[in-house]
């Protein structure tokens, strides 16, 4: 049998679906880091975001045969996390606020932590569409078509959430630091 | 499958995008998280072929699976619900150390997740009977851990265990995360023991997790981190107190 870390995400998945016990494990390795990337940056709590990534696999891991290969697994695999966060988020508060969490860690070793949090603030603030546009297209670095398909939406909306987010995030920002603020967060 | 976005969308007069895409990124996943997946994943290949062991699905989902059921509160929403938690957590741990046993070493940590109640004698119910949980409020250190848990050992008030302690506890507050934890430690400890005392406690400053298995006049104690994962060591190792 192949090793699965030779396999690519859609032999990987068609392995799953076949019976192979390894293949589902070698995709989750493959692509966690990324998944607790979009679910922590979606719900800005780590403990939502970790529950959120474990149903958001179970689910995959179950539903698997529902990939119709018309993605990437990628996609698939971003569009079920996302829903994943979503859900965890409207059983706490069924509304697109946000908890409040402190995303300061052991990551931000650049002095930027005050910026992080400003923006974070501004991003709870926006609508849940705007936020989750830029959190896949300028966070995740997605391509607007892979974002456009993760939320189930037309590309033409993703770019508007995201120019209307963007917009809205410089108007919060500008409310609190003023004209000066972008150009003291570049590195 | 990819479209180049238009001219105007590349274009960003807010700086925003700039801005979003120079926030550092999360950093990689947590031990912690991945291996409570990993473990939670191996539960449901283990379901899936075929393996209908009554022990391994209700310890998994009421727990951590969102999937069906009723949303879980998480440990620093709701903290004095995790103490029954913790009370099955701990026979959890205790199920995770006795099947390290039958394990070897070198085996994937996929397999090497213990399957609750599926390779021991013992069943979950009966540790749960045997497990106590504690807050003492004890700072346990590394010089006097022997004669400390000793003492808890032999402290017949339980306690109710500190909210605060609980809410620190996290995700280790749930089967998975101290079914991990507890492969950490290693060892055989927990054949049919008498009683399991679990303190919600701290070792040298840093909050901590203090089980004391006895069995029959033996009793023996380890401490554990709550960040604790596999490959992690222990605060204490296992030894008799």
């Amino acid at each position: 049998m192949t090793d699965p870390a030779e396999r690519n995400d859609r032999e990987l998945l068609a392995a799953h679906c076949a019976g192979d016990p390894d293949a589902f494990g070698e995709l989750f390795r493959r692509h966690k880091d990324r998944m607790w990337a979009v679910a922590l940056r979606t719900t800005r709590d780590p403990e939502l975001a970790a529950d959120a990534v474990q149903d958001g696999f179970i689910s995959a891991f179950r539903r698997a045969d529902s990939f119709r290969g018309d993605a990437q697994v990628t996609t698939w695999l971003h569009r079920i996390i996302v829903n994943a966060c979503l859900d965890r988020l409207r059983r706490i508060k069924p509304t697109s606020e946000l908890p409040e969490y402190d995303l300061a860690d052991r990551h931000d070793v650049h002095g930027s932590t005050v910026v992080r949090l400003d923006v974070q603030e501004a991003l709870g603030k926006i609508p849940e569409g705007q936020r989750l546009a830029l959190t896949l297209v300028d966070m995740q670095g997605l391509p607007v078509a892979e974002a456009a398909q993760v939320l189930g939406v037309a590309e033409g909306t993703i770019k508007s959430r995201c120019a209307r987010g963007r917009t809205a995030l410089a108007e919060l920002l500008r409310d609190k630091h003023g004209d000066g603020y972008a150009p003291a967060v570049e590195d | 499958m990819t479209t180049p976005p238009s001219e105007d969308f590349d274009q960003d007069p807010t700086g925003m995008r700039d801005l979003l895409r120079s926030l550092p990124d999360p950093g990689p996943m947590p031990p912690a998280v991945a291996d409570r997946i990993t473990a939670a994943l191996a539960r449901e290949q283990e379901a899936r072929a075929g393996d209908d062991n009554s022990n391994v699905t209700p310890l998994a989902r009421p727990a951590s699976s969102g999937m069906t059921g009723a949303p879980r509160k998480s440990a620093s929403r709701r903290p004095m619900q995790l103490v029954g938690g913790l009370v099955a957590a701990a026979a959890v741990a205790a199920v995770a150390v006795v099947g390290i046993n039958s394990l070897n070493n070198d085996q994937a940590p996929t397999s090497a997740v213990p399957s609750a109640g599926a390779s021991t004698s013992l069943s979950n119910a009966q540790l749960a009977g045997k497990v106590k949980v504690a807050s003492t409020g004890t700072d346990y250190t590394s010089a006097s851990f022997n004669a400390q848990a000793a003492s808890m050992a032999g402290d017949t008030a339980s306690g109710t265990p500190d909210p605060a302690i609980v809410t620190q506890l996290g995700s280790l507050a749930t089967p998975e995360g101290i079914a991990t934890c507890a492969r950490s430690v290693g060892g055989s400890l927990l054949d049919d023991p008498d009683d399991i005392k679990v303190d919600l406690a701290r070792f040298d400053g840093k909050p901590a997790l203090v089980v004391v298995v006895r069995k029959g006049t033996t009793e023996t104690a380890f401490a554990v981190s709550t960040t604790c994962s596999k490959g992690t060591t222990p605060y204490a190792a296992p030894r008799t107190v």
